[in-house]
């Protein structure tokens, strides 16, 4: 069975690291391989792409890309998910049916190797798939998103950041919703109802395929029917849906 | 009761002692015209009359005493000008006034009855005797209605209590809450537990620096009041744990005026500020990022901030966090001259500072 330690904190990484191989060390047939050590979101979607870990010991609370962002992320094959939390807001029966597990920080080791055990049944039998909604998991496992500086883009095959405050708007289109900034527009995985609550209110969400960064907004243009044009930093023009516009406007003025 | 009823007279307005001095003259007057009308009555109808008019007239007196302390607690501005122990007393010795009139005026009934029964001068017999009555019933009522306010207000009071320390206990569960962050404590543990295998050494300073913490959290639920001296020190102390959880990727800058450090400052002003800063700029941010905490002041105010070089953050956001908590608590403590500022430049970093008057 082979695991990612995902944590942003060092000497977190370095004690789990020592209770998985201690554990591995009194179950028989747990076969556990530590793969790696990851210190970010990014570097645990990087090093799942390229070890294919089996479980992942996943941090919630993490900068920038936090554990729902990961899981949200994830390629399939997917692998099975242990989160790690420091504070665990309600009781978590709906786990037993998830793909996922939890273990509340500091880890027992007892608690970690029973969630291991589990993992391995697991991967034996089947990969359940992933259900519920990842907001909802984060509440219970008591995880406040942060807003982030930078979110995740996809770059090849793989995922890079993008400075939030770099992006004129995001844009749904065929299917794809892509990051338009001055130079570039790469594809998010993010839905814009998604991003709308992520990234927060610096974005106004304009049409069913726009949202717009209000600080990225030059002028506003009044339509004859009632809809509005924006126009944005980067001299494109964007259409406000006339059911929109009074909300839009209010919005932007309060952005000052 | 004399007490009482002295204090009350002093407090009393100038109408209402004026009608409390015509009600005893009246009495004395009414003493004097019975006994020399009795003077030469003798045998038991003249003791019976003589009496029933001293009793009757005492009942008098005391009854418009009564009527005329209700009246002082009645009026708004006699009950405001009062303390409430006055108030109190005067609630209570209401009952005790009336019961002592109607006994009065019940004896003088009783005496002017027996009058009747021995058949002198019938009419004026009947007469005083339905007037005593009247009067009886009027020193039911004023029990009555004293006793009843003597209720009200004790119930009233007790609510008023009641309420007063849920909101206290409610604004110390606050306060304890925002510093006993679950979050906060359970990392630091989390932290400990995972030095104290590789640097015993460094996990003891830890649990030396969360003891501190929790044992002036303790401390200050039931303290009003500390310094900003003591506030830096504590701030110092989580900082001092939050380090161990972020290593390099946290950064503190202080700018303290030393001159401060003794001045009086509520708890939990400085803290949730770096909290905030914590959480919404360091947290942010892969790469960490540095926080400059500044104390400094002049003779009329004093001013904390603290700024960090995060993403910085729309306002809405803020009112969801400690900062919005504080706030409130500024409101409360030091009124509209305390005043809470959020700064944040769009491209990046926010500045939370809080001015408070120094009276």
């Amino acid at each position: 069975m082979k695991i990612l330690i995902v944590d942003d904190e060092t000497p977190a990484r370095r004690r789990l690291a020592s209770l998985v191989e201690e554990i591995d060390a009194e179950f028989d047939g747990l076969a556990i391989e530590i793969v790696g050590e990851a210190a970010s979101g990014l570097a645990a979607l990087e090093l799942t792409r390229d070890r294919h870990p089996d479980v992942l010991l996943l941090d919630i609370a993490m900068p920038e890309v936090d554990g729902l962002d990961v899981v949200r992320h994830l390629a399939e094959p997917r692998p099975l998910v242990i989160f790690q939390t420091a504070y665990e807001q309600y009781a978590l029966e709906a786990f037993d049916h998830q793909a996922l597990d939890y273990v509340v920080k500091p880890v027992h080791k007892d608690r970690l190797a029973r969630a291991l055990v589990r993992a391995r049944d697991r991967l034996l039998t089947m990969r359940p798939p992933l259900t519920g909604s990842l907001d909802e998991i984060g509440a219970a496992l008591g995880h406040t998103r942060v807003r982030p500086a930078r979110l995740l883009v996809r770059d090849g095959a793989g995922h890079r950041l993008l400075a939030v405050r770099d992006v004129i708007r995001f844009c749904a289109d065929e299917g794809l919703v892509r990051a338009i900034t001055a130079h570039e527009s790469p594809v998010t995985d993010y839905t814009l109802t998604e991003l709308e609550a992520r990234v927060g209110a610096d974005f106004v969400r304009v049409s069913r395929a726009d949202l717009v960064h209000a600080g990225h907004v030059s002028r506003v243009l009044s339509n004859g029917d009632g809809s509005a044009t924006l126009v944005m930093s980067d001299d494109t023009r964007v259409h406000v849906s006339r059911r929109r516009a009074s909300d839009v406007r209010r919005a932007l003025s309060a952005q000052g | 009761m004399w007490p009482i009823v002295r204090d009350a007279f002093a407090d009393a307005s100038p109408a209402v002692r004026s009608q409390i001095k015509t009600v005893v003259a009246f009495w004395l007057l009414l003493i004097v015209l019975q006994a020399w009308d009795s003077r030469n009555a003798s045998g038991p109808a003249g003791v019976a009359e003589f009496l029933s008019a001293v009793l009757g007239a005492s009942g008098v007196a005391l009854l418009g005493t009564a009527h005329t302390l209700q009246r002082t607690l009645e009026s708004p501005s006699g009950r405001s000008g009062k303390d409430e122990l006055a108030v109190r007393q005067v609630l209570i010795a209401l009952p005790g006034l009336g019961f002592a009139a109607g006994v009065a005026l019940g004896a003088a009934a009783a005496l002017m009855a027996l009058r009747v029964l021995l058949g002198v001068e019938l009419v004026l017999a009947v007469v005083a005797l339905t007037a005593y009555g009247a009067m009886l019933m009027f020193a039911g009522r004023t029990v009555n209605n004293s006793a009843r306010t003597l209720f009200q207000y004790a119930a009233a009071h007790a609510a008023i209590a009641a309420d007063a320390r849920s909101q206290a206990a409610a604004a110390q569960v606050a306060a304890l809450q925002s510093r006993m962050n679950p979050h906060f404590l359970f990392n630091a543990l989390n932290t400990v537990a995972s030095v104290v295998r590789t640097n015993p050494p460094a996990a003891e300073r830890l649990v030396e620096n969360l003891s501190d913490v929790l044992r002036t959290t303790l401390r200050r639920s039931s303290m009003p009041m500390s310094t900003v001296g003591e506030e830096i020190d504590y701030v110092r102390a989580c900082l001092a744990l939050e380090h161990a959880r972020f290593g390099d990727r946290l950064r503190v800058e202080w700018t303290v005026d030393d001159r401060l450090k003794p001045v009086a400052l509520a708890p939990l002003v400085l803290q949730p500020l770096v909290e905030n800063a914590l959480a919404h700029g360091i947290g942010a941010m892969a790469g960490g990022g540095t926080i400059r905490i500044t104390v400094a002041g002049d003779d009329d105010h004093m001013i904390l901030s603290v700024e960090d070089d995060g993403p910085g953050f729309p306002a809405s956001v803020v009112e969801h966090t400690g900062l919005g908590n504080l706030r409130e608590r500024l409101a409360t403590l030091y009124g509209p001259r305390a005043t809470l500022r959020l700064e944040s430049p769009s491209s990046a970093g926010a500045r939370v500072s809080v001015s408070i008057p120094r009276r």
